[in-house]
């Protein structure tokens, strides 16, 4: 018994690496529509003025950046390419400006972009909601010098920017619940449009944000970044990796129906089905 | 000659052979618990503190404690070192309560911003929540689809999660199992979304062994 | 009283916030507020002495604490950093010489300031003397015959002209040029001593009236917070309004600088109880000890190549060696050693689905339904499946996306918000009984 349990998980999991590896080299086309919260989200980056700044807060690390780290790269790229000045920032987990600074780095030279007047990089900042609540009325306190230690009134890209007044849009890219404390103490002081680019495990309960006005638009995950780069007519590597997440989809989904139809087999056969579940997992992270 | 060996090892593609070596090591854990996992997940605890400490120490404390304390003549700043310190009273027996004392300070402002929270957060949910189910159109009055099932799910579910009232009673027992099946459809989404989630970092690091690694080409 | 001194609205948050010392006060030395039996009249006339104490010491410190919190000016009020200019600016503005002194901060009120530099500038010449070097300065500011109130003239480069500057020295100017640093030393030091003295005093206070420290340290910090965003802007009742400001507000930015401050020190904590737990491996080689081993290497590796090229400049190019070694510990382990352990949750996920998911009740058949038609609304799989159904067609709303949309906007967002609901009361329950300590349970009942 114990020797078929452990076959049948190593089974199904090579079941799984071989419906996402076999579509990843094998070209599908299947069409994609863009949901309303990622458009939403376009619009209200489009819609910054000239006069403000947009920030874009990589509140995440790199063991989801197969998620935020590809909306990451569809925001920047918006950015890019409807020239509108951002700031990069962090105050949940310590490399995530650092990768967004190596993902704008990376986009930069396609649209010309200079760093210090296209876009800045505002660094780490730890303190959770106390230092958000000084950084919002007051940015340069908290941000006095960027990543690198430029003192930050020298860098042209940050004319005119002084409060969450002057942030056109704030876009939080996170694996956690962050959203709360910037709705409470950005949004909710300051009026400061918000956005929100979460993993797909915190996508569920942004909605209700959605629908209060409290966050101005949303992208869900891997499908969201492939929305958004659909939005910008570029078909990069999210929108490549939703044919693979089709058939992950689609793999869970019979594995579902199948233990259950073996499992209602099985009790009718009068078996007791033993527990499965017991030690089951290591801790997972 | 050491710039030459960084020149030659920066052009390589150890970095991607070292980051394909690190993930292979990882899943090994799938066929089963073995030394090289506990290996590589050691160095992993040991590279995220390390980056953690430095970064802080380059970006927080040396251009916004250092540098105005000694170079700016700002000497208040020591206070900030003084008042981190008692944090590490914790492990001291006999003065614990100072490193009380700060927790308590900070628990404190948690607090008072929780309160703040409660009315930014769910001020605007509340109003949000008031949506009219009967809308009048071209002067018919028609009952608002949507705005009910929302309306009725929200209730329902409150209601379900509110134990302060008993449900044994036939009309509590019947709202809090009409909450309890339109439950059901957020746990299932959330569900149906973390299955997602949790896929697309997989697709992420066999994206990176397949295409950055063994240099298969991607289709179309 | 208040009123000729401050200006009306501060009056305000000083009335409050000296019943609140005078409330305080009788709480940390007496422990209790309520008014004992038979004694009312001295338990009041201790409150209203409280207050009056309490303003007059709050007057006290808010004006002579900030004549005691203010930064000792460098030399000049500027701090500098070394600059070498270009050769081929250098040779059209004949310099003769390259290197100087680059203004990276300038105090507002400084001798500086007021002889018209900003930051940015380069400094080249002091009365003719270069300025290379970091202690040029305030060497050529200790020469024969510069003192108080001397007209010294600063040869600086703006952008990419020459320019002349002409500084009055002033007395803090001298002060600093001979004693910054040592003021700034005793600065230090006496902080110190005072903070290691007050926190021996405290030490000795019986252990009740520690924990009734810790209670009003909790309660007080409270109160900052929540009366900052509560309290009326300039006494209109519009609180629920963005943008109001209160004299509270003013100190949001630099509590949120000093908060980020303390916080980045407290990273300390994890750091050392990683230590102490891989170290103890290692000292009694115990089973895995070569893992700690390799933890400590890289936890080491990680702080001296993350450290050094954040210092180095030339670190910045690509090819040197410190920032190539950085390159392979922070992609080549962190980033890939991340993401692998978080995406191996997707292989579980597929056991836990054939194996755990059971549909035993028909709410949890209902649930799965949900689920399938969410997951098969992301993807193009899904879309594929019902893409037979024209768009515009007024079937359109059964197309999967549609539906998943729909589910996810009205009846998800319903189900949410109920949730979210009972978690913010649940949590404002929680933030009103930590402030008040209300909140029993182990670490609250804590022996101190």
């Amino acid at each position: 018994m114990e020797r078929a349990r452990f076959w049948t998980r190593r089974v199904i999991w090579l079941l799984t690496a071989a419906a996402l590896i076999v579509p990843m080299l094998v070209r599908i086309r299947l069409p994609m529509f863009p949901s309303s919260p990622a458009r939403k989200l376009y619009r209200a980056v489009e819609a910054i003025p000239p006069d403000k700044i947009m920030v874009i807060s990589t509140s995440w690390e790199p063991g989801t950046y197969g998620e935020n780290g590809l909306q990451t790269e569809a925001l920047i790229r918006h950015a890019f390419e409807s020239n509108k000045r951002f700031a990069i920032f962090g105050w949940i987990y310590p490399p995530g400006p650092e990768l967004g600074q190596n993902i704008a780095e990376g986009l930069a030279k396609r649209y010309h972009k200079r760093y210090g007047v296209d876009w800045v990089n505002w660094g780490y900042r730890p303190g959770y909601a106390d230092m958000i609540r000084g950084w919002a009325k007051d940015i340069r306190a908290i941000v006095s010098t960027d990543a690198y230690g430029t003192p930050i009134g020298m860098l042209p890209v940050m004319k005119g920017v002084h409060t969450a007044d002057d942030i056109g849009l704030m876009v939080e890219i996170t694996p956690t619940d962050s959203i709360g404390t910037l709705v409470q103490f950005v949004y909710g002081v300051h009026r400061t449009p918000l956005g929100y680019a979460p993993t797909g495990v915190m996508a569920a309960e942004a909605y209700a944000l959605l629908d209060s006005g409290q966050v101005v638009g949303l992208l869900r995950g891997l499908v969201g970044a492939a929305e958004y780069e659909d939005l910008l007519r570029h078909r990069g590597e999210a929108y490549r990796r939703m044919i693979p997440q089709s058939f992950a989809h689609a793999l869970i989904i019979l594995l579902v129906i199948l233990g259950n139809v073996l499992y209602l087999l099985g009790r009718r056969q009068g078996e007791e089905t033993p527990t499965e579940v017991q030690g089951e997992q290591r801790a997972g992270d | 000659m050491l710039h030459d060996l960084a020149v030659w090892l920066s052009h390589q593609d150890g970095v991607v052979w070292l980051g394909a070596v690190s993930t292979l090591a990882i899943y090994s854990i799938l066929y089963r618990e073995n030394p090289v996992f506990r290996f590589f997940e050691h160095i992993f605890v040991g590279v995220a503190t390390g980056y953690g400490v430095q970064l802080i120490v380059t970006q927080v404390l040396g251009p916004m404690w250092w540098e105005p304390m000694v170079r700016r003549g700002a000497w208040y700043w020591i206070f900030a070192l003084l008042a981190a310190s008692l944090f590490y009273f914790v492990y001291s027996r006999r003065l614990v309560w100072m490193s009380r004392l700060i927790i308590g300070v900070f628990m404190g402002l948690t607090a008072g911003n929780g309160l703040v929270g409660f009315v930014t957060l769910v001020g605007p949910q509340v109003a949000a929540s008031i949506k009219p189910v009967v809308v009048v159109s071209a002067g018919v009055p028609r009952p608002d689809v949507n705005h009910l099932l929302f309306m009725i799910t929200l209730i329902t579910v409150m209601f379900y999660f509110y134990f302060s009232i008993s449900h044994a009673g036939r009309r509590a027992g019947a709202v809090a199992r009409v909450g309890r099946w339109l439950v059901m459809v957020t746990f299932g989404s959330i569900f149906g979304l973390t299955v997602m989630g949790r896929m697309s970092l997989l697709i992420d690091r066999l994206s990176f062994l397949l295409f950055d690694w063994l240099h298969l080409r991607p289709p179309g | 009283m208040i009123v000729g001194i401050v200006k009306p609205s501060a009056s305000v948050v000083l009335t409050l916030a000296a019943i609140l010392f005078g409330l305080l006060g009788v709480y940390l030395i007496g422990g209790r507020l309520r008014p004992t039996a038979g004694r009312p009249v001295r338990h009041v006339a201790a409150v209203l002495i409280a207050v009056v104490v309490g303003h007059l010491v709050l007057i006290g410190i808010s004006r002579y604490l900030k004549q005691l919190f203010r930064p000792i000016a460098p030399p000049l009020g500027i701090t500098t950093q070394e600059y070498t200019v270009s050769r081929a600016l250098a040779r059209r503005l004949h310099l003769s010489q390259r290197k100087g002194l680059e203004i990276t901060w300038m105090s507002e009120g400084g001798s500086a300031a007021a002889g018209g530099l900003i930051p940015t500038d380069v400094v080249l010449g002091l009365d003719g003397h270069p300025t290379g070097g970091p202690g040029d300065i305030s060497r050529l500011l200790r020469r024969e015959g510069v003192g108080v109130g001397s007209l010294i003239s600063i040869r600086l480069l703006r952008g990419e002209q020459m320019a002349e500057a002409r500084v009055r020295v002033r007395r803090a100017d001298v002060l600093a040029v001979y004693r910054y640093h040592l003021l700034l030393l005793v600065a230090l030091l006496a902080s110190m001593i005072a903070w290691v003295l007050a926190f021996a005093l405290l030490n000795r206070l019986p252990a009740g009236a520690k924990k009734r420290l810790v209670v009003a340290a909790t309660f007080v910090a409270g109160v900052f917070y929540s009366t900052e965003y509560f309290l009326p802007a300039q006494s209109r009742l519009v609180w629920w309004r963005a943008h109001h400001t209160n004299p509270l507000s003013e100190w949001l930015g630099p509590w949120g600088t000093a908060a980020q401050v303390i916080a980045g020190f407290t990273i300390g904590l994890g750091v050392i109880n990683l230590v102490l737990i891989h170290g103890k491996t290692i000292g009694r080689l115990r089973r895995g000890w070569p893992n700690s081993m390799a933890f400590f290497a890289a936890l080491v590796a990680m702080l001296v190549f993350g450290i050094w090229q954040s210092y180095l400049p030339e670190a910045a190019k690509p090819d040197h060696l410190v920032r190539v070694v950085y390159n392979y510990l922070f992609d080549g382990f962190y980033v890939a050693l991340g993401a692998a352990v978080f995406s191996v949750l997707a292989f579980y996920i597929a056991t836990a689905a054939y194996r755990a998911f059971r549909i035993r009740t028909a709410e949890a058949g209902f649930m799965m339904a949900a689920a399938f038609i969410v997951m098969l609304g992301q993807i193009p799989l899904g879309m594929w499946l019902t893409g037979g159904i024209d768009r515009s067609s007024l079937f359109a709303p059964l197309r999967v996306e549609n539906i998943s949309g729909w589910i996810l906007a009205v009846i998800n967002m319903a189900g949410s918000r109920a949730i979210l609901f009972g978690v913010a009361v649940g949590a404002l329950a929680m933030s009103l009984r930590i402030w008040l300590n209300l909140e029993r349970g182990a670490f609250f009942d804590q022996e101190i």
